[in-house]
């Protein structure tokens, strides 16, 4: 059958808009969360500041990953004791396009390494958006950093003072954004162009967490995807209505999951076994007269409203009675443990039984680090540099914790790409590995600045997120 | 309608008396001589801090003035009456005394005035330690009234041992360093400095390129000296800096009106790590020893205190402070008083049953290997060549590390705000100390393994030893504030964290 041009011309439209869009890494962890570049462009295996370094900015501190669309890379950083700086930088020539400076407001307290600056921005051809815990979300011009709009969110609150860490992503001309917390957890979708709010569902069962929504098309439908303490849940992205639960998630959920073809990968690991409810944490670090009680003027202030409440005696004191629930909901007192499970997407309502394809309990997942789905094989990474991979379809393991010989801390997600797998230690030490059955350490990368935050790939190149600063490797360089 | 009106301008009346800060006028003598010109711009900075006060400096009394305060003493400054100067004020005594004519913020000489103005501070809040200060966590209503002390001390000299050999020492602080410290000192009436120095300067530089753990706190730097080294590649260069920072030490000292030697001066020295005089990277102390110790310098000359890593000894350094003028106040009396105005009620009670365990495990590593963790080449590679168990009481000593350091995040979070930072940094130094003795109980098993030619557990040993003592420098590397803390991340590099690498290397894989 011969196509008419009337046909192909709007074909051609979205090929080429597919093209332009292949190969940018628009959010945290790129397409759909993922991970994985849809770019074919070879990457570098080895790099360092005297190889392969196309260039370098001088950014501030921060922790959020670089987001790259159309050739433009977005940062964020803390510019002053209250001043968040958006950054633009030319992907190939590193050129600091514009900057725009937010003033902040008072700061809320958090646990180092945490950063003000925590959460990775979203971008479209038209705009970048971001989050930030004293303001809410935000949207600049992307051509000229000027402010398009602002929709303003109440602070969140953390028992621990984790602080924020969470990001928005773009689906359906919404910017949707997940904010669990410890006192009043949600989920909101706001307009991409005018930022006006257009759903929001509350997550009353949640405690703080920091998991990305990703997209699960599965059965003909696509359902944004959430995880959070003690379930999985899928959502229709046009209202923000619950469809389906699955409850088999860990009480405290950092990790994001991850979908390939129609599966949702979660893997995490939350502090103590599968008794440890939250009460357990209120007891042994808010409790700091350890009287075995909890007083009022041993809660953060946020939290005095939520204590009055299940203070239900009115002795102003949570007893041990009323720990339990005082602070996590009744119906998921959900404890710790580890768990890498596969669920397959689109079911209804509750799919505990039904949904999950697989479950491992092993100690092989991370409390920080996301999984990686690449080529059939899950890939996880856990503190002390411990790589473990596992069959997608089957849960079978491929590999046992092995150690990849560079140590500390891992709060990077494993990223993907070219046939290989990039895993950036806080060390600042970069390993790739190959995409095999087994497991081979190709090069182990020095950027010299601490890593956080998940690199990012687009256009051929690495980018880099420093605490400081933002490293672009490519084949490009030298 | 009139009471309308009324109540408005009432409210106007409130609303401007609440917003404007109070002014305050500052006297000094006509020409001021240069110590107590800085007592008068310091106390404009703690007028300031503490109130958002503007302060003005005179040399006298302008017409009309409000808030007055009188600086120095009726010798050195006309508008403080003689009758109002209290008799007997020695040349270190200083009076904080409110008159008609203003308050009197003075000492028996230009150093003691000085120690006057941090005394004001510390009467409404403000608390002094060795990096930094840290303002009331409530801020403080304005008034000059109220505050009444004449404080004489009990100890005459009250010196400050510095340059002790080592590279976690203040040996490794460059000039620019010290000069920090010495105004820290100062505010804790400190007012003498021991120069422990050697003529020529010695050999401290170690590498700290490549893989190594807690390098984010060397900035990029290939080596970890004394910054005022960097660069000098002579012996000739080299003692022209060491001559250029004992002379800037010398003259900082001497600015903020300290007195220096080369000698201890006919002190006692006072380490404040008692029982561990060789310079260990663990914290280690103590401040009821220290109490007991005291007591003893008050036999003779003063005291001069000695430590490697300062970090340490922000509590130990304040009760010397406080207890040089006041000898009934009691190391728990001195803990309160320390942390409950920066960091809110119930802090100090957390950090008390800290500190407490930490000196069981001091006690415990004192008097079974007072050598532990002093920094020697075979500081920690000695325990994986032994191949022998931990002793005994090691397990106690790290639960005496552990409890140690869940008290001091309980402080923590307690705290909320305020002086943080000073919690966090003996949390971390703790935890710190936790993972090192992890460690070593890894690196010992990993040595048996070997020697049992178990390869699997000779590998996973090694590995766990490596994951410990990196976690350890990691976590150390986060609070890490000065050149003492850096020096202690070098040197466990140097000596544990590369030869355990180097080990692992060279193990056959199992």
């Amino acid at each position: 059958m011969k196509k008419s041009p009337l046909i192909i011309f709007p074909m051609l439209c979205l090929l080429n808009c597919w093209i332009a869009e292949a190969d940018d890494w628009a959010q945290f962890r790129g397409p759909n969360a993922s991970g994985v570049s849809a770019g074919t462009d070879p990457l570098p295996t080895e790099f360092s500041l005297e190889s392969k370094l196309l260039w370098k900015a001088e950014l501030g501190d921060g922790i959020g990953s670089a987001v790259i669309v159309d050739g433009l890379v977005f940062n964020t950083a803390m510019s002053g004791e209250t001043a968040l700086a958006i950054f633009c930088h030319d992907g190939k020539t590193g050129k600091q396009l514009w900057k725009t400076e937010v003033p902040t407001g008072e700061l809320p307290r958090i646990t180092p390494p945490n950063s003000h600056a925590s959460s990775t921005p979203v971008a479209d051809g038209t705009n970048v958006y971001m989050y930030f815990s004293t303001i809410g979300l935000i949207a600049f011009d992307a051509k000229t950093g000027n402010e398009a709009w602002r929709h303003e969110l109440p602070q969140p609150a953390f028992l621990m003072d984790w602080g924020s860490g969470s990001s928005p992503i773009l689906y359906d001309g919404m910017v949707i954004f997940a904010r669990d917390d410890d006192l009043n957890s949600y989920m909101v979708a706001v307009d991409a162009i005018t930022g006006k709010e257009i759903w929001k569902t509350p997550r009353p069962d949640m405690l703080a967490g920091y998991a990305i929504p990703v997209m699960c098309t599965a059965g003909g439908r696509t359902d944004l995807v959430v995880a959070g303490s003690g379930k999985l849940k899928g959502y229709d992205p046009k209202t923000g209505k619950e469809i389906w639960t699955c409850n088999t998630l860990l009480r405290t959920v950092m990790t994001s999951p991850v979908v390939a073809d129609d599966h949702i990968y979660v893997a995490v690991q939350s502090y103590g076994d599968n008794t440890r409810t939250l009460k357990y944490a209120l007891l042994q670090w808010l409790d700091t007269n350890q009287d075995g009680k909890l007083a009022r003027d041993e809660m953060p202030e946020e939290f005095y409203e939520r204590f009055d409440k299940s203070d239900k005696n009115k002795d102003k004191m949570i007893d041990e009675l009323e720990i339990e629930t005082a602070f996590q909901h009744e119906d998921n007192l959900v404890g710790g443990g580890n768990t890498i499970q596969a669920v397959k997407g689109g079911g209804k309502g509750d799919v505990t039984k039904t949904h999950l394809a697989w479950n491992i309990d092993n100690k092989s997942p991370s409390n920080l680090s996301s999984p990686l789905v690449f080529n059939d094989r899950v890939h996880v990474v856990k503190s002390g540099g411990i790589s473990s991979c596992f069959d997608a379809k089957t849960g079978d393991e491929i590999w046992g914790r092995t150690r990849l010989r560079n140590f500390g801390d891992y709060y990077a997600s494993p990223i993907a790409a070219d046939g290989k797998i990039y895993i950036a230690g806080r060390n600042g030490f970069v390993v790739v590995i190959d995409d095999a059955d087994e497991l081979k350490i190709l090069a182990k990368n020095d950027v010299g600045e601490e890593i956080l935050a998940t690199p990012s790939i687009a256009d051929g190149r690495i980018y880099v997120r420093g605490r400081e600063s933002i490293f672009c490797f490519s084949n490009e360089a030298k | 309608m009139k009471i309308f009106y009324a109540l408005i301008s009432l409210l106007a009346i409130s609303i401007s008396a609440h917003a404007a800060p109070p002014e305050v006028t500052i006297v000094t003598g006509a020409k001021p001589k240069a110590l107590e010109k800085y007592a008068a711009e310091e106390l404009a900075v703690l007028l300031k801090t503490l109130f958002q006060a503007e302060a003005k400096i005179t040399g006298s009394v302008p017409e009309g003035a409000k808030n007055i305060i009188l600086l120095g003493n009726a010798e050195t400054n006309p508008a403080i009456p003689k009758s109002e100067w209290p008799t007997g004020i020695s040349d270190q005594g200083h009076v904080l005394k409110n008159t008609k004519d203003g308050l009197i913020v003075g000492g028996g000489s230009q150093v003691a005035t000085l120690w006057a103005v941090y005394e004001f501070g510390h009467s409404f809040g403000m608390r002094y330690m060795l990096h930094e200060d840290f303002p009331p966590i409530d801020a403080p209503e304005f008034s000059l009234e109220g505050v009444d002390t004449i404080l004489e001390p009990n100890v005459k000299v009250r010196a400050w041992r510095t340059l002790d050999p080592g590279i976690a020492s203040q040996e490794s602080w460059g000039l620019a360093d010290h000069k920090k410290l010495l105004k820290q000192l100062a505010k804790l009436k400190f007012n003498h400095v021991v120069l422990a120095s050697e003529s020529q300067p010695r050999e401290r530089s170690v590498s700290v390129t490549g893989d190594i753990a807690g390098r984010s706190v060397f900035g990029g730097a290939k080596t970890f000296e004394n910054p005022d080294f960097a660069g000098k590649t002579t012996q000739t260069d080299k003692l022209g800096s060491w001559t250029k920072l004992l002379i800037g030490i010398r003259r900082s000292a001497a600015i903020l009106g300290m007195s220096d030697s080369v000698d201890d001066k006919g002190t006692k020295i006072l380490n404040l790590s008692p029982g561990q005089p060789n310079g260990g990277l663990l914290p280690q102390f103590s401040t009821t020893k220290l109490a007991e110790e005291l007591m003893e310098a008050r036999k003779v000359n003063g005291f001069a205190a000695q430590c490697w890593i300062p970090g340490d000894h922000n509590s130990g350094i304040y009760f010397l402070s406080r207890a040089s003028f006041d000898a009934n106040i009691t190391p728990a009396q001195s803990l309160e008083s320390l942390v409950t105005p920066v960091c809110g009620e119930g802090v100090a009670e957390r950090l008390g049953m800290g500190f407490a365990a930490l000196a069981e495990a001091s006690a415990l590593i004192n008097e079974n290997d007072a050598d532990f963790a002093v920094p020697d080449p075979k500081m920690f590679m000695e325990h994986y060549e032994s191949g022998k168990p931990v002793p005994e009481w090691w397990a106690k000593a790290k639960e005496h590390f552990g409890t140690a350091t869940n008290e001091m995040y309980r402080g923590n979070t307690r705290a909320r705000g305020g002086a943080r930072p000073y919690i966090l940094y003996h949390a971390k130094r703790f935890f710190f100390s936790l993972h090192y003795m992890t460690a070593i109980d890894h690196a010992r098993l990993a040595g048996i393994a070997r020697d049992e030619k178990n390869n699997e557990a000779w590998v996973e040993n090694l590995e766990l030893s490596i994951e410990a003592m990196h976690n350890a420098l990691g976590i150390h590397a986060e609070v890490a504030r000065d050149q003492s803390d850096r020096g202690v991340i070098a040197i466990l590099n140097e000596y544990a964290y590369r030869p355990l690498l180097k080990a692992l290397d060279e193990t056959p894989l199992p």
